[in-house]
């Protein structure tokens, strides 16, 4: 693989993904939490790196930004944490995406992985780190509450 | 920083010697389409694929655009500047017209081929059945989805990919069809289980020792709707183009394949340029060695 692909379009996703990820800080600022511009660079950096490991290409804006929506208001995110829990989070979510297959969407694997850290995880990112990828699966049938509640 | 997919996925860059500034227009371009055809592909759930299938949806871009820029005669610079989005949907629309010979030369093909008990032809005539219902133009035009794997005599080119591969095949299919259902069915049959005896349940070409039959019999001045030589005339064979310089042995075979072409009323020049190629394929195995003639022609003693 060449590093130096697509350096023009490069330049010009970096520029617009740093811009999102500013404009996230309006979202997460009401729940006191904001990232500095070199956290976001860092942050930027950790996910091409994921996304390397894991052999995966990004169409889109990437996950960061989406990530900020759904976690930014956790009560188990404080600002001094903030940014190294959004790494974490977005290494898990592209982890779990190779591993299930992409057979959950974004949107429910984002949904998954909120329900368990906010359920069985309590805020555990090493809880995250360990489940096996039904638990995710099942975690997006479940209501949110601790139980299945499938019709037996 | 952020991984795309392998430089071997861009051929058309490593054909052309762009300078690195129009490789680098060039790619943006391209990555601007393949991100339509990544949300395409998974209808807008997943803003990421593996690399492996970010290069497949590469493959099938290019296959297409390279397809158009043929069809146009235009250089493959012309894709640094061209709308690449309305020349890929040009291209998609040529690409149904090739589906639609594809399923003119498919009905003709179960219409007319014999497959003499041949199960690899059968099952190949039923694999490219499933391509029509399988084939994705959108999304994967390189492909050919379905099991193709009856051995033309003739193999189609290795550039030839997706629907394109389909009809090249299909053609060279009638061709030998066309051939070997001039003969008389029974004489195919004892010349096909000489060559193999289990031919039926192996992937053997029917057209090779009908073609190489008729064209040696051709040269020996004999009836070549016979179907049959022995190992004397094989070995005569043999020794007659051995004897001859490369060129000239070529040109006492293309002779014959051309006369065997008249005597069948495959007047078509597509079926003669068929059978000299193949004719003159086999010019090395006759001429190595009597028995290898023997071995060409399924002679018998």
């Amino acid at each position: 693989m060449d590093e130096k692909m697509l350096p023009a379009l490069q330049q010009g996703q970096l520029a617009a993904r740093i811009s999102q990820l500013r404009e996230s800080n309006e979202v997460s600022k009401r729940y006191g939490l904001s990232l500095s511009a070199a956290q976001i660079t860092s942050l930027i950096a950790a996910e091409s790196e994921t996304l390397s490991a894991c052999g995966r290409l990004e169409f889109g804006e990437g996950i960061l930004p989406r990530l900020i929506c759904s976690f930014c208001d956790s009560p188990y995110i404080n600002r001094e944490d903030y940014a190294a829990v959004l790494e974490t989070l977005q290494e898990l979510f592209y982890t779990y995406k190779n591993e299930l297959d992409d057979e959950l969407s974004d949107d429910e694997l984002l949904e998954a992985m909120y329900k368990l850290f906010h359920g069985e995880a309590q805020g555990s990112l090493e809880y995250l780190e360990n489940i096996a990828t039904e638990t995710l699966l099942k975690a997006l049938r479940s209501d949110g509450g601790d139980e299945d509640e499938e019709d037996g | 920083m952020k991984r795309t997919a392998d430089a071997q996925a861009f051929p058309v860059m490593q054909e052309a010697a762009f300078t690195k500034e129009e490789e680098n227009i060039l790619k943006a371009r391209l990555f601007t389409l393949l991100s339509k055809q990544a949300r395409l592909r998974t209808q807008g759930d997943h803003s990421s694929l593996r690399e492996e299938d970010a290069a497949e949806l590469l493959d099938s871009l290019l296959f297409t655009l390279r397809c158009q820029l043929g069809r146009q005669g235009m250089p493959l610079r012309t894709l640094l500047t061209a709308d690449l989005g309305g020349m890929l949907s040009q291209g998609q629309d040529a690409l149904r017209i090739y589906v639609n010979t594809a399923q003119t030369l498919y009905q003709a093909a179960m219409k007319s081929t014999e497959a003499f008990g041949s199960r690899s032809l059968s099952d190949t005539l039923t694999g490219i059945g499933r391509f029509f219902r399988a084939y994705d133009l959108r999304l994967y035009a390189h492909r050919v989805p379905s099991s193709i794997d009856y051995q033309l005599c003739l193999p189609v080119e290795g550039n030839r990919r997706g629907v394109l591969y389909v009809v090249e095949y299909l053609e060279r299919l009638l061709i030998e069809n066309a051939l070997v259902t001039r003969f008389p069915q029974d004489r195919v049959t004892a010349l096909l289980e000489r060559t193999s005896p289990e031919y039926r349940e192996l992937l053997i070409n029917l057209y090779e020792p009908v073609a190489s039959n008729a064209v040696g019999l051709g040269l020996l001045g004999r009836d070549i709707m016979q179907l049959e030589m022995t190992y004397a005339e094989a070995s005569g064979l043999h020794q007659q183009l051995s004897a001859l310089p490369l060129a000239a042995a070529r040109s006492r075979v293309a002779a014959a394949a051309n006369a065997v072409c008249d005597s069948l009323k495959l007047a078509s020049a597509k079926h003669t340029a068929y059978l000299r190629q193949a004719a003159e394929a086999l010019l090395p195995r006759i001429c190595v060695s009597p028995q290898s003639a023997c071995g060409v022609f399924s002679a018998c003693p």
